[in-house]
């Protein structure tokens, strides 16, 4: 056995103030899952309904497929993007545990890159050659969405990795080849299956909120696709309650403790998801039920991203708590540029104007 | 020190797989800015000139820029940031430590530039001219601010300026090359956009408009070429002087890539210029290629010498290449440098552990550049030493071989990592041998 090492902190002073750092951290990466649920998700839901089109012969299956294969890659661009601020503060505030357990694997980290380019091809070949494709159709759309799922794992590989400072040293004398995944760690399939199922819910309400949209134009497909994406949320959902248990018993104790009263905010968020995530059932199984059900879904929607809110925060609780005997965020030296800050923030506004501007004539160009 | 382990890379090394990474990552992505004001100039160009077959032309070469640029383009970007991080943490921790902000601010603009290319790209026909061009324009002016942003984070690797005392972000940001160099790449990215727009054109025009279309694009090269060894040679004499002997011939193969990269500059503005005089309609698909393969040539071999003058630091005058802060050397010689790392497999150093404690140096302080058996050979650049001459050379490295970082360790460990390298070495000759009489 080897003592656990972690690198030194940076000596360059945090140029902000942490809560700043968190704030945008947490917020931008909830946009981030957003939309890589949506990618992840909907890559499979539209793989999915390629089959059943085929076997049903229903139009609205293809249907479907076909509107998600133009949103695909769109959805990928911003998934990417997305994803850059929430690593880049992580990198920030966790660098020195995130930068070892990247190199111990290094080599399936980096392929994450390979895996994304592969996978966004093949949802621009989805969309650019949706006729041409015919048959293989399931097969493009389903195998960028396997990349992802690929991805997704390495992911989760290097975020449980990256807690457990004690398992390093040993692996890196053995080789510093930078060949390992985390296999070992007990929490790592049910935390891997816990987001990936979450993708597939998180995608069936973008599919029943496109088909909120489609409500005056194609009322007859906006209904399939509401009930559709309806059961997409639910089916996975009830899965995840499974999942999220073991999940849950699979955490060391102390961190689990955290949640069941030992932190207050930690209990308080693992409260309002658990909830909140009841609560969503719920309501997505009511609205099955009403003739008019966009306002259930709405409540729905606002529930569910509060619920997604909460587990993020829960998410950080877990995080710190792991990695309490090392690192508190509170150790690092704080020195805050707020010129640069006020730069940052003055031109995030307008370019949220910028593309809001060009939303809307985008949207105006379809309408014509 | 900031103590990272090192990832142990055959053959390659860490330093060339980042150049492999960057080097595609920098070729799409200074198209990604020229080609923007491509984009919008050559769609004005149709509209003036009421040339439907321009337009259609260009909605064409959108397509092939979207796919290229936002997918490979931005995933390679994404590339170097994740390669850094694993073969450089100490250096990439510091950058955005002390850059937190300007990354944040580039990501703004990498925001607004997607939006903007498929806004553009899904709107043709769609939205009128004025419109269309609008967003356009907002394309290419928020991928060239991405560049003003990245330029000065780059080019404070190589020249941090008064950084290095004042530890201002503004000082560090407009660097003494950052100018030069903002011009030198915006240069590229102009000269990059008439060639990559003479291959679209070789592959989506007819013959009549091809000719058009190719002289058109060389006037965007052209002279972007011939006014980039003026904004080169600004750029030299802002670097320091040290970085100005490497490039001048201190280090010989260093010197031959600069060269490489100036031959290549011209072969690709006489390619370009008899292309768009002698046979501008029937430029095959071929000869535009190779184009592209010259223009790669220059762009990879001048980002591999601006990497290789920053030698013996990856931070210039703040931490060494093998992430060692400088002036933190001395006391690493007094404690050494396994202790300080941590990641080796002994503390102590003994008859028995030497190899391993050897190995374990040879990690924390030469893997950063070298390699056993690939590139940059520790082997070969030790071929005819015993162990007493390379621990002399180890422990004077600044002194025998200029542009290496110090040794920072003990005594003890500039023998023990003698002792491993000259190990192999041995092993390897014997193995060598083995196998030759086994023939």
């Amino acid at each position: 056995m080897f003592e656990s090492v972690v690198p030194q902190v940076d000596p360059i002073a945090v140029p902000s103030p942490i809560w700043l750092i968190k704030f945008l951290m947490t917020l931008t990466f909830i946009l981030h899952l957003l939309a890589m649920n949506f990618v992840l998700g909907g890559g499979v839901i539209a793989a999915v309904n390629e089959i059943k089109g085929r076997r049903s012969g229903k139009e609205h299956h293809f249907l479907l497929s076909r509107r998600l294969s133009k949103a695909l890659p769109i959805a990928m661009a911003f998934t990417i993007n997305l994803g850059v601020p929430p690593l880049l503060f992580l990198q920030v505030l966790y660098g020195h545990f995130f930068y070892t357990s990247s190199i111990i694997m290094a080599w399936p980290w980096l392929s994450v890159i390979f895996f994304v380019i592969l996978a966004y091809y093949g949802y621009y070949l989805y969309n650019f050659r949706f006729e041409k494709l015919s048959g293989g159709r399931f097969w493009v759309v389903g195998g960028s969405a396997l990349f992802l799922t690929i991805v997704a794992f390495l992911y989760t590989n290097n975020m449980t990795l990256m807690l457990t400072p004690s398992t390093w040293k040993e692996v890196y004398v053995g080789s510093a080849s930078g060949a390992f995944l985390n296999l070992g760690e007990l929490t790592l399939i049910p935390r891997f299956l816990h987001f990936f199922i979450a993708a597939l819910a998180v995608g069936g309400l973008f599919v029943i909120i496109y088909g909120l949209l489609k409500r005056k134009t194609e009322p007859e497909f906006s209904q399939w696709a509401v009930k559709h994406g309806t059961w997409w949320f639910l089916v996975p959902t009830f899965i995840q309650f499974i999942v999220g248990i073991i999940f849950l018993i699979t955490l060391p104790r102390d961190i689990l403790l955290l949640l069941l009263g030992d932190s207050i905010p930690g209990t308080i968020f693992f409260l309002l998801a658990i909830m909140g995530a009841l609560g969503s059932v719920m309501i997505f199984m009511l609205s099955l039920q009403k003739d008019e059900p966009k306002p259930l879904l709405y409540a729905g929607f606002v529930i569910v991203l509060f619920t997604i809110f909460s587990m993020v925060m829960v998410r950080d609780v877990v995080r710190s708590g792991y990695i309490a005997e090392y690192f508190s965020v509170g150790q690092l030296e704080v020195n805050p540029q707020t010129g640069i800050i006020l730069l940052f923030l003055l031109l995030f506004i307008s370019g949220l104007a910028v593309v809001g501007w060009m939303v809307q004539k985008s949207i105006q160009a379809a309408k014509t | 020190m900031l103590n990272y382990p090192v990832w142990e890379i055959p053959y390659l090394g860490g330093g060339l797989l980042i150049a492999i990474v960057a080097t595609i990552h920098v070729f799409i992505a200074h198209f990604a800015i020229g080609g923007g004001l491509f984009l919008v100039m050559t769609e004005r160009k149709a509209y003036r000139e009421n040339d439907e077959r321009i337009l259609d032309y260009v909605q064409r070469h959108s397509r092939f820029f979207l796919l290229l640029t936002l997918v490979l383009g931005a995933m390679t970007g994404v590339g170097i940031w994740f390669t850094i991080g694993l073969v450089s943490p100490a250096a990439t921790s510091s950058l955005i430590s002390i850059f937190v902000w300007g990354w944040a601010i580039e990501w703004v603009f990498f925001f607004v530039e997607i939006a903007a290319i498929i806004v553009y790209f899904y709107t043709w026909r769609k939205l009128q001219p004025k419109v269309h061009l609008a967003i356009g324009w907002i394309y290419f002016i928020a991928a060239w601010m991405s560049l003003f942003i990245i330029n000065g984070i780059v080019a404070f690797m190589l020249t941090p300026g008064a950084w290095t005392e004042t530890r201002l972000f503004m000082d560090g940001f407009f660097n003494p090359t950052y100018w030069p160099a903002l011009v030198s790449r915006t240069l590229v990215c102009f000269a990059l956009a008439g060639i990559y727009a003479i291959l679209t054109a070789s592959v989506f025009t007819d013959k009549e408009l091809r000719g058009k279309m190719v002289r058109y694009a060389a006037k965007w090269s052209l002279p972007a070429i011939i006014l980039l060894p003026l904004s080169l040679y600004w750029y030299y004499g802002s670097l320091p002087g040290i970085a100005q002997e490497i490039l001048t011939g201190g280090l010989p193969f260093i010197y031959n890539t600069a060269i490489l990269s100036v031959v290549a500059g011209i072969a690709l503005f006489v390619l370009v210029a008899v292309a768009a005089w002698l046979f501008p309609s029937r430029v095959p698909v071929a000869y535009s290629i190779l184009l592209l393969l010259v223009g790669f040539t220059v762009m990879t071999s001048a980002e591999r010498v601006r990497e290789a003058i920053r030698k013996p630091y990856v931070l210039y005058d703040y931490m060494y290449t093998h992430s060692v802060l400088k002036g933190e050397e001395y006391n690493l010689r007094e404690e050494g440098i396994l202790k300080a790392w941590g990641w080796g497999k002994h503390d102590d150093i003994n008859d028995d552990t030497i190899l391993r404690a050897g190995q374990d140096v040879f990690r924390a302080q030469c893997m950063a550049c070298h390699t056993i058996g690939g590139y940059n050979d520790v082997l070969k650049v030790s071929e005819n030493f015993t162990v007493d001459d390379l621990e002399i050379v180890v422990l004077e490295l600044e002194h025998f071989r200029g542009y290496m970082p110090p040794f920072a360790g003990s005594f003890d460990e500039a023998r023990a990592v003698a002792e491993y390298i000259i190990s192999v070495k041995e092993d390897r000759t014997a193995n060598l041998s083995t196998i030759r009489s086994g023939r």
